[in-house]
């Protein structure tokens, strides 16, 4: 078991290093005289991108040197720094890297977690109802349901809730995560987070749910033909019994597995709802940072994800060793 | 296609050798296929929807030439603003009201009309010949980028499904790195990256999406490599070895033709997955940029201006349309495909 | 290859108007029955009387069919047979001839939509505890529960009061043992669950005392299995278990649906051995499906042949071996491989195939492949005739005189 931990852990951080080589390597690519403009562009734009910054960023990322051995040394150096979770000093806020994704990070996690656990919630009955009742009237809805879920461009469709319930309808605020004009405290200022995320968090939930409900279905209808269903009914179990315990607890490993390597992602922040919506999340943050060219942090908020991806993954693998008795921790 | 049949065929007809009753109806499997895949009500749909947004697109703008994809309405507008100030004279009220007309050069934001179908965006370009024109590019790259993908996942996939061994655990490894990749975000950089090196505006959604191509083939190879390995491990498989066939015949008449069912089911449904990257990458204006029109990019507008996300529906709206309609067109016929091949793994 | 392409020119298959008539034929079918096995229904109306009080089973002009895309396929097409008290009675015939999807019938585990029971009825006499209005066990001032018979037609039973049969009155083994337990469960669970549900007032220690006492009368020692999970034991020790957990609720009928297809031949001994053994120990008849003569021979005290959704001949075992009366049956014997076959010649088989089972000849389905036809066999499909009192034969070959003139 512990072996096995050890393994993956190990085989994990052989991925990040792939990872951290890819991502070395686009920032390479970048002119040095590119960042240069940026930086200009930056300082013009009000900000303050102190010398020491810059050269810091130079060090960091061995930038200059372009000879071989001057790339492999910088990405070591880079390395190094990745590895005590240096991800350097964001250009537009003046300070670490690190720092700023902490910061970010905890409202597009509360958003994400809150959309989550409802996709679940809708997903998993709907799911199976269609699955029990497969080719009926219900069936036919989810399955229509899971479609359009799918094709919906989280922009569109995101503006489109915007449009209507609060710019026509005004039933909730139009952007941001807090009305400025108030200062709320206490059980007021949660309720006015509520009133801001209302829409984001729908529009996530129902761009979501579909392929969820699909994975669902898809696992139940596998589950309910195989022979172990069919020995349950023999044994003389009810349907509801047959459903709920013999075919539900099987469904639920391809679910919980998922659920698990979910989770790191929740923290990433979704780029386009945020940006839709304007929370300050991590996402929207990224996007931001992009569009001003703080090289740092977007390099950083890479690397990030891809650390949180590698650690689903690892959760997911780890969590179906768990669920499922057939697999044994190795 | 019919290569495919032939070899699906095969055991069923080993043992039919003597006609069993002159009663039995047989059907090639391309017609059961064709069949099947037009029973479903949604998949005729999906067809209908992805070849009338195919002739929109690529046939519309031969039709309808009155207005250019940069061409902006320069017919002029004239806009009037009402300004009123209260005096109070002796205790007495008196409201002015004032009208300045000002004339602006480029007819923007004008409602759809006969002139314009669909109306006018903030720039004065016409919204319907746009819409034509971005579904041109939307199309086109997604296109190529699923071509690309299924190219680079076939080979790649096959090498690594054939010959196994440290080159199939290489492969393997590079698709996990891969996959490890975030998506959007690392467009971020190749875009900053783009914009390093001045890429013309018109070329640049095509070499982004040939960067996405390079981290998007894993999907596809991962399934050919799957689905040889388990071909591998077929009776027929092993006769061809035993009667000595070339790796290549192995490899093109039985391999590929087994695999092909699953990889056009995969190609459709990734086209539906490509057309909403492009959209999003130009809505993020890192795709397409102005003055060149693509559906993600015409939403974006309404980012520069609340005014239009409430009052000028007509500017945004009809691109999010286009954009649903291709990418649900193009599931519904992966999944009806999907159905139509495999009956046995409906839906 | 060379069919599909000839194929192509002429209009041999199904026209997409056909297409369209069968699939609405179907829906419509496909619903009428869905309703009927949903429907509620009072209790007096799938009870029913036995035709012979010595039997237990008595299946009637029983009809199951699958509604495919091609057309209605008549998977079970008019069988009758009985199953007296405290007998093995073992059914034989290829595959595809309809053998299994009976004992699925009789147990109710046809997959509809597409699979329904259309006609016919399969009454069987039930031992089971008084129950009330609400249908719990009704129990005496001293905890001691009442037990009746009574008959109930199960072909007739909507689907929601269909566990009053299974697991309790017959159960099944099946043909895959490997697949046929739930993986994510101890054995211990899944043998302990079939004496909670058919036990009143049952604790957890009387369920375990129970299943430890099953697995032991299956030759299993308890203790290394109990905790297992299926996955971590042999096909064989895994068929043993599902006939353990078929005999916890000590059911009237169990029945067998080929135990031993899906084990290599040491393992078929054993587990043969072992139905044999139980067949003595408990109290209660056995329905064997199987394609194996000799597994017939060895178990069986009655034989019923099936050929192409009917049966062709019924008898008892020494009739159907020692005078084999069909032309079908006779083949079955004489391709029977035997070890003093050195004479030179090869192996008999039965020439042809079954006839297509949408498009079902009216004359006798034997007829193309049949060595003895005469010219009545171009004529009606052949009735049962009574050869001894409790042999049957479906052939125009002993057709009475005055019958079939």
């Amino acid at each position: 078991m512990f072996k096995y931990i050890a393994k993956r852990i190990a085989y994990s951080i052989l991925i990040l290093l792939g990872v951290s080589m890819i991502i070395y390597f686009l920032i390479r690519l970048m002119p040095v005289d590119f960042i240069q403009d940026k930086i200009n562009a930056i300082n013009q734009g009000g900000a303050t991108v102190s010398e020491e910054t810059v050269n810091a960023m130079y060090e960091m990322y061995g930038l200059g040197d372009n000879s071989f051995s001057g790339i492999l040394s910088g990405y070591f150096t880079w390395l190094g720094a990745l590895a005590q979770f240096d991800l350097g000093t964001s250009f537009v806020y003046g300070i670490p890297v690190a720092q700023v994704i902490v910061e970010h990070m905890g409202i597009s996690f509360a958003i994400a977690l809150i959309a989550t656990i409802f996709e679940f919630m809708i997903a998993i009955p709907l799911g199976i109802t269609a699955a029990t009742h497969q080719y009926s009237f219900r069936d036919y809805v989810v399955t229509v349901l899971v479609m359009i879920g799918i094709s919906l461009p989280s922009f569109f469709f995101g503006q489109m809730l915007k449009s209507v319930f609060a710019l026509k309808l005004g039933w909730f605020p139009v952007s941001g995560l807090v009305d400025a004009t108030a200062s709320y405290t206490g059980i007021q200022l949660l309720w006015d987070y509520a009133r801001h995320c209302f829409i984001p968090i729908l529009t996530i939930v129902i761009l979501s749910v579909g392929a969820r409900m699909r994975m669902t279905r898809a696992n139940m209808l596998e589950v309910l033909n195989s022979d172990y269903i069919r020995t349950a009914r023999a044994k003389g179990l009810k349907e509801k019994v047959v459903i709920n315990k013999h075919a539900f607890r099987n469904t639920l490993i391809p679910l919980v597995t998922s659920m698990a390597g979910l989770l790191p992602s929740l923290f990433s922040g979704a780029i386009i709802t945020e940006q839709v919506f304007d929370l300050p999340g991590i996402g929207n943050i990224a996007l931001d940072a992009m569009n001003r060219g703080d090289i740092p942090f977007i390099m950083g908020y890479n690397m990030f994800l891809a650390m949180l991806s590698v650690l689903g993954v690892l959760l997911a693998d780890l969590m179906y060793g768990i669920v499922d008795p057939r697999v044994k921790l190795e | 296609m019919d290569e495919l049949n032939n070899v699906q065929a095969e055991p069923e007809v080993v043992d039919t050798e003597v006609p069993l009753d002159k009663n039995v109806r047989l059907m090639s499997p391309t017609r059961m296929v064709v069949r099947r895949f037009f029973r479903s009500k949604l998949s005729i749909l999906g067809l209908i929807m992805v070849i009338s947004l195919f002739l929109f697109s690529f046939v519309g703008p031969l039709i309808y030439t009155e207005w250019g994809e940069i061409e902006l309405d320069e017919s002029g507008k004239t806009e009037y603003a009402i300004s009123e100030t209260t005096y109070t004279v002796g205790g007495q009220e008196y409201t002015v009201r004032q009208t300045t007309e000002k004339y602006l050069k480029d007819n923007f934001l004008a409602p759809a009309s006969a002139e314009h179908l669909l109306g006018t965006d903030n720039e004065g370009y016409d919204i319907f010949v746009r819409l034509m024109y971005g579904g041109r590019i939307s199309l086109t790259v997604s296109f190529i980028a699923v071509f690309l993908i299924t190219i680079l996942g076939v080979i790649l996939g096959g090498i690594a499904g054939y010959f196994g061994g440290w080159i199939d655990n290489l492969i393997m490894r590079v698709c996990d790195v891969l996959m490890c990749l975030p998506g959007v975000p690392i467009l971020l950089i190749i875009s900053t990256i783009l914009d390093a090196s001045d890429i013309d505006a018109k070329y640049r959604i095509y070499l982004l999406m040939i960067y996405l191509t390079f981290i998007s083939w894993t999907g596809t190879a991962r399934l050919v490599r799957g689905q040889i390995l388990s071909l591998r491990e077929q009776e027929y498989m092993v006769a061809a070895e035993a009667m000595g066939y070339s790796t290549s015949r192995k490899i093109f008449k039985h391999l590929i033709p087994n695999v092909m069912p699953q990889l056009i089911v995969q190609m459709s449904l990734s086209l539906g997955s490509m057309i909403l990257y492009e959209a999003t990458l130009s809505y993020l204006n890192l795709g397409v940029k102005a003055p060149y029109a693509a559906w993600g990019s015409m939403i974006n507008i309404i980012s520069t201006n609340q005014d239009i996300l409430q009052n000028h529906l007509n500017v945004w709206v009809p691109a999010g349309v286009c954009i649903v309609i291709a990418v649900l067109g193009f599931n519904f016929v992966g999944d009806g495909l999907r159905d139509a091949l495999d009956p046995k793994a409906r839906r | 290859m060379s069919i599909f392409k000839k194929e192509k020119g002429s209009r041999n298959y199904l026209t997409n108007k056909e297409i369209k008539e069968i699939a609405k034929a179907n829906a419509r079918e496909m619903k009428r029955l869905e309703a009927y096995k949903n429907r509620k229904a009072e209790e007096s109306e799938f009870l029913s009387q036995m035709k012979n009080p010595e039997n237990i089973l008595e299946i009637e002009d029983l009809h199951t069919s699958f509604f495919t895309e091609q057309g209605v396929v008549k998977a079970v097409n008019g069988v009758s047979y009985d199953v007296p008290k405290n007998a093995v009675v073992g059914v034989v015939g290829e595959s595809g001839c309809g053998k299994s999807v009976t004992s699925m019938s009789v147990m109710r585990l046809i997959q509809g939509p597409t699979g329904q029971i259309v006609d016919g009825s399969i009454r069987f006499k039930a031992y089971d505890y008084k129950r009330d209005e609400k249908g719990n066990p009704i129990s005496d001032a001293s905890g001691e529960y009442e037990m009746e018979e009574k008959v109930y037609d199960i072909a007739k039973m909507p689907i929601h009061e269909i566990h009053r049969i299974r697991g309790k009155q017959i159960a099944m083994i099946f043909q895959e043992p490997m697949t046929s337990l739930n993986p994510v469960f101890t054995i211990g669970e899944q043998l302990d669950e079939v004496t909670f549900i058919h036990t009143p007032g049952a604790t957890k220690e009387m369920a375990k005392a129970k299943s430890e006492e099953m697995l032991r009368l299956v030759g299993i020692i308890p203790e290394n299995v109990y905790g297992a999970f299926p996955h971590e034991l042999s096909g064989g020790m895994r068929q043993r278990v599902m006939i353990a957990m078929a005999l916890a609720a000590e059911p009237r009928l169990i029945i067998a649906d080929e135990p031993t297809t899906a084990l290599d031949v040491t393992i078929q001994a054993q587990i043969l051995d072992l139905l044999q053994d139980i067949k003595n120990k408990i109290d209660g008849s056995i329905l064997l499906i199987t394609h194996d003569l000799g597994v017939i021979a060895e178990m069986a005290d009655y034989v019923v042949v099936m050929y192409a959704g009917k049966v062709i001949e019924k008898g008892t075992v020494y009739e159907i071996f020692q005078d084999p009366k069909h032309p079908y049956t006779i083949g079955l014997q004489k391709s029977k491989p035997t070890m003093n076959l050195d004479d030179g010649t090869d192996l008999y088989n039965i020439p042809g195939n079954v006839p297509n089972p949408i498009n079902m000849p009216n004359y006798c389905y034997f007829k193309e492949r049949c060595a003895m036809c005469t010219k009545k066999c171009s004529g009606d499909y052949p009735g049962m005739v009574q050869v001894s009192p409790t042999h049957f034969v479906a052939c125009h070959l002993y057709d009475e005189e005055n019958t079939n003139g």
